[in-house]
Parts: structure tokens; C-alpha cells; sequence
């Protein structure tokens, strides 16, 4: 009787904590930034996905989940996704090199340190664009968010792949998981077990995959982002700023902001 | 005592005849007062900004207004130089006057000479891109050399004024300058003067009354060059439902 009331404990205790946080084989669910410290060991090699864990646009029209939207749309009317993100890329960089950013979390720069005190190493890994690795470093130092590093510059791929500063920059659409492989392979990585932060479950995926293929053990975070879901408010504001951007406002509308104020 | 009085009389006139030989100015309120005179075996310069083509935004009425009280381009020494001619070339264009392409093709017809000052920062061909669309033809404009479109910039307007003297297939009698810019034609007055050139101006000051906003002007300039925030973009939202 005391063993089967146990039991029930256990199950309840396991349902409570499912519940809190979803634990799928090797990938985490977390919803903050602060969730991931328990989660990191000493001697972990920490890959971080950029948009939307570290950072963020303070304009819709800059976000990832807009231009996934821009994706979409274009998917409904043309089916090759590859030569969608190539017509959209150029973009994507255009809007990119003139978004305001801001952290996702303001004491994010803080747990970088705490990863630097538990003996992690931390990287970037982001599918930002190679075009915008430096706009993208000079952001990150401005949020004092450092990788530490020494000054290597890989070309992985011509205009795909480049390794800058502790961060992989991947073309969007590029998967991580075969990138981070042949980091691992070009720079010698001795690692003892891969940690990857991302916003994006297929892209964990394919990390786990790659960790399973180099046999190595991995642990994926997912960051949830209830903002990935786009709303039509969202789009409709994203299209006005796309409507205008890089243009001259006319008077009317000038005016019409103005008269707001 | 009479002899010099004379003299001084003589002196007078020379110099009424020596300043109406080398430079006066002629004010005109429309285009179509240039038909009445006939420019034969002369130069005809026109001017861009605010006497052919005026623009549609206010912030490049500030652009022309710089050095004005209110121009928001009073504190904007953060553009770079690229910033300020990709400012100039995305400015939208508008005519001053209906008539002015048909007033330039007359001109043209009857066999005048006609070039042009492209305004500062702007490229020449994004300018006759711009120029062509709103009807105005450059088939006919002067042409040098190379057999490029001639145009004159403000910058060293003596030594450009010098090359066409020597460089033109024509007996070039007189320079007419068309500009709203009184400042531009006294440089170019000075410049005919140095080279030994008659000149005639025509100071043309259309009618249109204009309606500059700096705080409009100002907004503009803010968006240049950024992304509309997430609140401006809104407010053009609600306006729109």
C-alpha cells in the first residue's frame, strides 16, 4: 500500500515537473534565459543562437518571425524555398544593417559571466547572414555580450559559412547541425559535450543529429518565444514600415505622425 | 573745369554700357517670357532647383534652404557625404511650372543652345532619369567633346565657363542664365565677366507660394535613412482603417 501511494508521488512529481519544463530525449524547453544555468556543466561548449535568445529588433519588420512570414507567403505562390530565401536575403540584410536592436533579456551580458564562472565556453551560432557578421558583432559589443575567443577568421564556405570572433555565421536556410560539424572537424574541437541554445526545434534537431553522428554528448535548449507567433497586427505593421523603408516620407504622412503626437 | 565734368560723364555712361554689356538681370515670373527674346548664337543655362523642377517633399525644400533658420540639415553634419546625394537622388520631383518642357523644346526647335546646372550631390544620371520623366528632353541639349550631355555643376563655375568658351562648335555671343538662385547669378555674372563674356539673366520667381514645415521636414530627415518605429507605424495604420 505505502509502495503503490510512492508510486503515485513519483508520477505526480513527474507530471508536475513535465509540465514546468518539457524534457524531449536531449532537448530542453526553458522560456528564459535564466532557466538554462542549471543546465550547464563546467567544461561545456555553449552554442548560441543570436535572434531571438540574445537579441532582438525593436522594429517588426526586422524580425525573424516577419521575414518567415515574408517566406511563407512567397511559398504559397513559388515552391522552391532555397530560391525563396535568396530573393528575400538581400532584403533581409538591407533591413538588418539599419534595425534597432535591443536585448532580449537586459541582464543577459550577466549570464554570460556566470557561464565564464562555471568553466563553459560559449559561442555563437546563428543563420544571421555572413553579410551581417560585422553589423552583428558591433551589436553584440555594444550589449556587451562577448564570446570569448582567439582572433581566428574561418572560411568555412565562400559567402555561407564564416567563423568570426566565437561567432559561426551560417547563410539563413543553412543547417547548423552539418556547419557545426565541420567546425568541430576544421578547428579541432576536443569537446565534452555540446550545448546548443536555439529558437528554432528543427535546427536543434539537426544539432542533435550531427552530436549523434560525432558521438558526442549533446543537450539542445529551446527557447520558446510566444512573439514567433506572428499576428496580423504584427505583419500589417511590418508591411507599413517595408512600405517606407528606405523612403523619403511624404508630407502627408509626416504630417499625419506629427499630428499624433 | 567742363573738360572733366566731361570726362566724368563719359566715364558714367561707360560703365552703365559696360555693366548692361557684361550682365544684367531680367526678372521673369513665367517660363514663357523667355520666347520674347531671342537668344540667337547664345548659351542658354538653365537652372534645376526651384526654376525648372521643384521637389515634392518638404525636406528637400530644406535641402535647398540649408543654411535657413529651422532647416533641419542645420544640425545634421552627421550625413556623410554618400547619405547627402543618396538624400538628393531620392527626392521626388515635381515641375514649377506645366509648361516648362514645352517651353525648353521651343527653345530648342529654333535652334537655341541649351545646358543645364545639375544641383549639387545629385548624379547627372539619376537627375535626367528624374528630368526625363516629367517630360523634359535632352536630345537636343548641348553637347561637347565626347558627345555626353553637357551640364554644369556649382563648383568652379569661372574654369567650366572658360571650357565652353574654348570647347563649343559655336560662335557663343552671350550667356542667358534662368535661375531663382540670385546668388548662382551673380557667380555666374562674375565668372562671364573674368572670361569676357556678355551674360544676361533672368532671375524667375514663380508664383507658387510655398508652404515650408520644418517640423515635417525634420520627421523626414529623422526617417531617412532609419526604419519607421513600431509606434509611427501604427499611427499610419489607424489612419488607414
Amino acid at each position: 500500500m505505502r509502495k503503490k501511494s510512492s508510486l503515485t508521488i513519483a508520477l505526480l512529481l513527474l507530471l508536475f515537473f513535465a509540465g514546468q519544463i518539457k524534457v524531449y530525449a536531449d532537448i530542453v524547453e526553458c522560456s528564459h534565459f535564466s532557466e538554462i544555468i542549471p543546465y550547464i556543466e563546467a567544461g561545456d561548449h555553449v552554442f548560441f543562437e543570436i535572434d531571438n535568445v540574445i537579441i532582438k529588433p525593436t522594429v517588426e519588420v526586422a524580425s525573424v518571425a516577419y521575414f518567415d512570414y515574408l517566406k511563407q507567403k512567397s511559398l504559397n505562390e513559388q515552391n522552391d524555398p532555397e530560391q525563396i530565401v535568396e530573393e528575400l536575403y538581400p532584403l533581409w540584410v538591407a533591413i538588418q544593417k539599419k534595425a534597432p536592436y535591443e536585448l532580449v533579456d537586459p541582464i543577459i551580458p550577466n549570464y554570460f559571466k556566470s557561464f565564464a564562472s562555471l568553466g563553459a565556453q560559449t559561442f555563437g551560432l546563428t543563420n544571421r547572414g555572413v553579410d551581417l557578421a560585422y553589423k552583428t558583432l558591433d551589436l553584440l559589443d555594444d550589449f556587451n555580450v562577448n564570446f570569448p575567443s582567439n582572433e581566428d577568421i574561418l572560411i568555412l564556405e565562400k559567402n555561407r559559412a564564416l567563423f568570426l570572433e566565437g561567432v559561426l555565421f551560417l547563410h539563413p536556410g543553412c543547417d547548423k547541425g552539418e556547419y557545426l560539424s565541420r567546425l568541430i572537424k576544421d578547428k579541432n574541437l576536443l569537446l565534452k559535450r555540446i550545448v546548443c541554445v536555439d529558437y528554432n526545434l528543427m535546427q536543434l534537431v539537426n544539432m542533435q543529429k550531427m552530436a549523434e553522428e560525432l558521438q558526442l554528448p549533446f543537450l539542445g535548449i529551446y527557447i520558446r518565444h510566444h512573439e514567433l507567433n506572428i499576428s496580423n497586427y504584427t505583419i500589417q505593421i511590418g508591411d507599413i514600415q517595408r512600405e517606407y523603408f528606405n523612403k523619403i516620407l511624404s508630407d502627408s504622412i509626416a504630417k499625419l505622425i506629427i499630428q499624433e503626437v | 573745369m567742363t573738360k572733366k565734368k566731361c570726362r566724368n560723364f563719359l566715364l558714367v555712361i561707360a560703365l552703365f554700357f559696360a555693366q548692361s554689356l557684361y550682365g544684367y538681370v531680367i526678372n521673369i515670373q513665367s517660363l514663357e517670357e523667355l520666347m520674347a527674346h531671342d537668344f540667337n548664337e547664345s548659351l542658354v543655362i538653365f537652372d534645376i532647383d526651384e526654376t525648372l523642377v521643384t521637389y515634392q517633399e518638404m525636406i528637400g525644400h530644406a535641402y535647398l534652404l540649408a543654411d535657413a533658420q529651422d532647416s533641419p540639415f542645420m544640425d545634421a553634419n552627421h550625413l556623410t557625404c554618400s547619405q547627402r546625394k543618396r538624400l538628393q537622388n531620392s527626392l521626388s520631383l515635381e515641375l514649377v511650372e506645366e509648361i516648362a518642357p514645352a517651353v525648353i523644346r521651343k527653345l530648342q526647335k529654333r535652334g537655341d543652345h541649351i545646358t543645364w546646372f545639375c544641383p549639387a550631390n545629385s548624379s547627372q544620371e539619376c537627375m535626367e532619369d528624374k528630368l526625363n520623366n516629367l517630360g523634359f528632353s535632352f536630345a537636343n541639349f548641348l553637347k561637347l567633346g565626347g558627345g555626353e550631355i553637357h551640364r554644369l555643376s556649382t563648383e568652379d563655375i569661372e574654369s567650366q565657363i572658360k571650357q565652353l568658351k574654348e570647347s563649343t562648335d559655336f560662335q557663343m555671343r552671350e550667356i542667358i542664365l534662368v535661375s531663382s538662385n540670385e546668388s548662382l547669378l551673380g557667380q555666374v555674372q562674375k565668372a562671364c565677366l573674368s572670361q569676357d563674356i556678355p551674360m544676361k539673366g533672368f532671375k524667375y520667381k514663380s508664383g507658387k507660394k510655398s508652404c515650408y514645415n520644418p517640423a515635417v521636414a525634420r520627421l523626414q530627415l529623422s526617417y531617412f535613412d532609419q526604419i519607421l518605429s513600431n509606434q509611427d507605424a501604427e499611427k499610419i495604420l489607424r489612419a488607414r482603417q
